[in-house]
């Protein structure tokens, strides 16, 4: 399995006349990719904006997936800081699928599950991530 | 100084002010003041042609795209033990109901992605793998006939810039250069003049992208506030001008798809309608309702326009076993059914049940359920109490962050047995018999979920085994027996928040039974615990047996089965060590919805309740977003997943002897068959569930309150416990 975490901190700064201003966006995301069937199926979950009580925050889930016949199903929840889901976001597709949650405050972490179901429901695989 | 400093200061909120001002907040609007924006819905017709009449294939659109008055869509066929796989492309044009089929000639490939430029070309993008397993991308322009017009090799491009990324959308511009729109958020375009890819500015999060009106590219960006506004400019050095700032809905501001529009500047959607945006009136407009058109919104995951007021767009919400996806074309209803509205009231109400809404409200002719949402409210509870006060009552309510218990008290329920006393198909016995009795309050039942999960704590049987039910003296005890107690934790990233709000259910259900001791005890413990986890390797805290218990809502059989090939051993499903041991909780996951009494349409209500009990609706909505609450569905799931030979289920699907590989944060494992052990320890996990899952806030925020000065240090323990007993005894003497 191929993975890649990135935590980074984005600035982006704005000049306008003599006054600047400093934006922080923080993105938090895993992106993976594994072997399934013969085929390669590419994970990604990104988190933008602050995690945290007092936070805006939203996360967008994906998974491309080069073979096709099976359905895919993308779930992203949002959980503040006693583990209650407060956001959610659900996509199901045969083709590549993502799905965003609104934005909120006071996420403190987000789980995407992606899964692989056959026509009969059976789960042919099944990624849980936490991005914290 | 700090007169300057002062000046300095407002001149910045000043200026944030002019800047924030630049995408002045929109409203939406109806597009009709006096039309609801209620389209049809219509499933396209492309089946198959088995020529020999069997049904060994599923089928289904896979992709869609759509421009210049005609939509293209791919659709593919593949052998049920995925032993063939086909494809074909069928052209919609917007002025004929029929479809016509292109010839795909394109065999040792598989499309990918699917777009219509402004020429009107079809654009393709098709993989193949070699026999030494590598990838090949082609970009691929065909005609309206299927002839190939050009064909681009950009394996090399696609493998060195997007990587490992998920190419979710391919949208070509005026000039011919082909974007990719990536899950990680980016953009990648290709150059049609030299060949290159170049990555978007890696400052810019895009959440979706697509030609407006006059085939300029635009793309849905965060801003610093974390706002979406749509911008268009160059992508690649950063350089945006904002066009607009999406309005919030009730459940916040998202976006799940971005589209060229023939009649709005440009077109998007989130989970409850489409909007438009004019940027003459600098106003967004509702065109289409989701839930009021009973368009399954969580199904859908393609749309665009092929028309004025015309979409199109895939769903797997097929209801035909073979048909995995079809393709919907979505019109303006013309003759609008009068219909009764029941009103259903929760707080982020679940896709589930929402799904169960648009199947109610497309068979129902004489009602339909009007979803109320106070998910963004800062006290939904207080907010939907007060509606009922005011008289403003509810039909249903989905207690989805509802204290359920408060309503059930105050009598404003239904009693749900009642109704199925009535039903000739629909039994008490039907259910799981933990989950009715968890459920049952006073011998009534006021609530019922379609599923749910099973809210638990999980150990290794070689530090648990000789416990039944765990209490937070035995946590201790067995800390302490461990050698490296130093490094040996209670819980697997529980914090202080998580731990007290299991202390406030126990409160809620066992004040009396609680001493003073008890009290003091479990403030202490909570106190030791982090405010809030960081990310930590759960494969590295496994392998180094860093904790006793891991908490978990395990809502479908790989949830449970994957604790033994974690650990290496058996697992033991503890439950959460509370006082009295009988952790283990049923966990509706907000989908228990009750019936109001105030209700006048009682009857109507019930009909919606039963869609949530159907055998179908929860083996192919609810599995595996959670266990069904039906006896019969739970076996048939149970077959499934204990599956060692293939077999054909009584729906015609070709069942495979079960194998899901899994993977939890960075532990893989495969998950073989389910055996009889396995399926005897998992009912008995089952039958353990002796309480919901719920808490009662007001007991939450006392706890809370009264913590908070005993972690800052402004109380001693006893004193902060004494406070706590004092207003929580308030509490129930003024909720008697």
């Amino acid at each position: 399995m191929k993975e890649k975490k990135r935590n980074r901190k984005i600035a982006a700064i704005f000049l306008t006349g003599i006054f600047a201003f400093l934006m922080l966006i923080r993105v938090e995301a895993y992106n993976s990719s594994t072997a399934f069937n013969g085929g390669t199926m590419t994970y990604t979950c990104t988190v933008a904006g602050t995690l945290g009580k007092a936070g805006k925050s939203s996360a967008v889930a994906s998974t491309g997936y080069d073979v096709g016949g099976y359905i895919q199903t993308i779930g992203v929840f949002g959980y503040d800081s006693g583990s209650s889901a407060i956001s959610s976001g659900y996509q199901e597709s045969v083709a590549t699928a993502s799905t965003a949650t609104s934005i909120k405050t006071g996420v403190t972490s987000y789980k995407a599950v992606h899964s692989i179901l056959d026509s009969s429901r059976s789960v042919l695989k099944t990624v849980k991530k936490t991005v914290q | 100084m700090k007169i300057r400093a002062l000046f300095n200061s407002l001149s910045l909120i000043f200026l944030a002010l002019c800047l924030s001002g630049c995408t002045a907040k929109e409203t939406v609007k109806l597009r009709d003041e006096n039309k609801e924006a209620i389209f049809q819905s219509e499933s396209l017709d492309i089946d198959w042609e088995d020529e020999e009449g069997n049904n060994s294939m599923n089928t289904g659109v896979d992709l869609i795209a759509a421009g210049k008055g005609k939509a293209v869509m791919h659709a593919f066929a593949v052998e049920k033990d995925h032993s063939a796989y086909e494809q074909k492309l069928y052209l919609k044009d917007e002025n004929t109901d029929s479809i016509k089929e292109i010839p795909f000639l394109f065999e040792e490939d598989r499309c990918l992605l699917l777009a219509v430029g402004e020429d009107g070309v079809i654009t393709m993008l098709l993989t193949s793998k070699k026999d030494d397993a590598s990838v090949t991308y082609t970009l691929t322009q065909i005609d309206d006939n299927g002839n190939e017009k050009n064909r681009t090799d950009i394996s090399r491009q696609i493998e060195e810039v997007a990587g490992v990324d998920n190419l979710l959308k391919m949208v070509p511009d005026k000039e011919g250069n082909v974007y990719f729109w990536g899950g990680s958020l980016k953009v990648y375009r290709l150059n049609v003049a030299d060949g290159r890819m170049v990555e978007s500015d890696e400052n810019i999060q895009i959440l979706n992208m697509a030609r407006n009106k006059a085939g300029e590219m635009i793309y849905a960006v965060y801003d610093k506030d974390m706002n979406i506004v749509i911008r268009t400019g160059n992508l690649m050095d950063g350089k945006l001008n904002d066009i607009a700032r999406l309005p919030a809905n009730e459940d916040g501001v998202g976006i799940s798809e971005l589209f060229q529009s023939s009649v709005y500047d440009f077109c998007y959607r989130d989970k409850e309608a489409v909007y438009g945006y004019d940027g003459n009136k600098k106003r967004f407009y509702k065109i289409l309702d989701f839930e009021q058109s009973n368009i399954n919104s969580e199904k859908l995951s393609q749309l665009c326009e092929i028309s004025a007021y015309t979409f199109i767009g895939t769903s797997t919400d097929t209801k035909t076993a073979d048909r995995l996806s079809g393709a919907m074309v979505f019109s303006e209803e013309t003759e609008q059914k009068d219909r009764a509205v029941l009103k259903m009231g929760g707080i982020n109400i679940p896709p589930i049940i929402q799904t169960a809404v648009s199947r109610y409200n497309q068979a129902n002719q004489e009602f339909r359920i009007d979803m109320l949402d106070y998910g963004s409210y800062e006290n939904p509870q207080a907010k939907i109490n007060a509606e009922i006060m005011a008289g403003e009552g509810f039909d249903l309510l989905c207690f989805n962050g509802l204290y359920k218990k408060d309503y059930a008290d105050k009598k404003l329920l239904e009693d749900l047995y009642v109704y199925m006393d009535k039903e000739q198909d629909i039994a008490k016995t039907d259910f799981i018999d933990s989950v009715l009795e968890v459920l049952e309050q006073d011998g009534k039942l006021y609530d019922i979920t379609p599923g749910f999960g099973i809210s638990t704590a999980i150990g290794r049987a070689s530090l648990l085994k000789d416990k039944g039910s765990i209490g937070f003296g035995d946590m201790e005890e067995l800390l302490q027996r461990k050698e490296k107690q130093g490094k040996m934790q209670m819980f697997y990233r529980e914090t202080r928040e998580g731990m007290l709000r299991h202390f406030c259910k126990e409160i809620d259900r066992n004040f009396e039974r609680l001493s003073h001791e008890d009290l003091m005890n479990w403030l202490e413990t909570a106190g030791q615990l982090p405010k809030e986890t960081e990310q930590t390797s759960l494969l590295e805290a496994v392998k180094n047996k860093e904790f006793l218990l891991m908490t978990d809502i395990c809502a479908e059989f790989n949830d449970i089965l994957i604790y033994e090939r974690m650990f290496g051993e058996e697992a033991v499903f503890t439950g959460y060590p509370f006082q009295e041991g009988d952790g283990t909780e049923l966990n509706c996951m907000g989908m228990n919805v009750g019936i109001c009494k105030s209700s006048a349409h009682k009857e109507a209500a019930w009909e919606f309740i039963k869609i949530l009990l159907d055998e179908e609706f929860q083996y192919y909505v609810c599995y595996p977003n959670c266990f069904p609450v039906r006896k019969d569905c739970m076996e048939r799931v149970i077959r499934m997943v204990s599956a060692v030979e293939e077999y054909t289920d009584r729906d015609g699907n070709n069942v495979k002897p079960y194998c899901c590989e899994m993977t939890y944060d960075d532990v893989d494992v495969v998950i073989e068959a389910m055996n009889e052990e396995e399926e005897k320890r998992f009912w008995s996990l089952v039958d353990s569930m002796k309480y919901e899952d719920m808490w009662d806030e007001n007991i939450m925020s006392i706890v809370n309150e009264e913590a908070e000065k005993y972690f800052s240090g402004q109380k001693s323990l006893e004193k902060a416990v004494d406070s706590m007993e004092e207003r929580i005894k308030l509490h129930f003497n003024e909720m008697n």
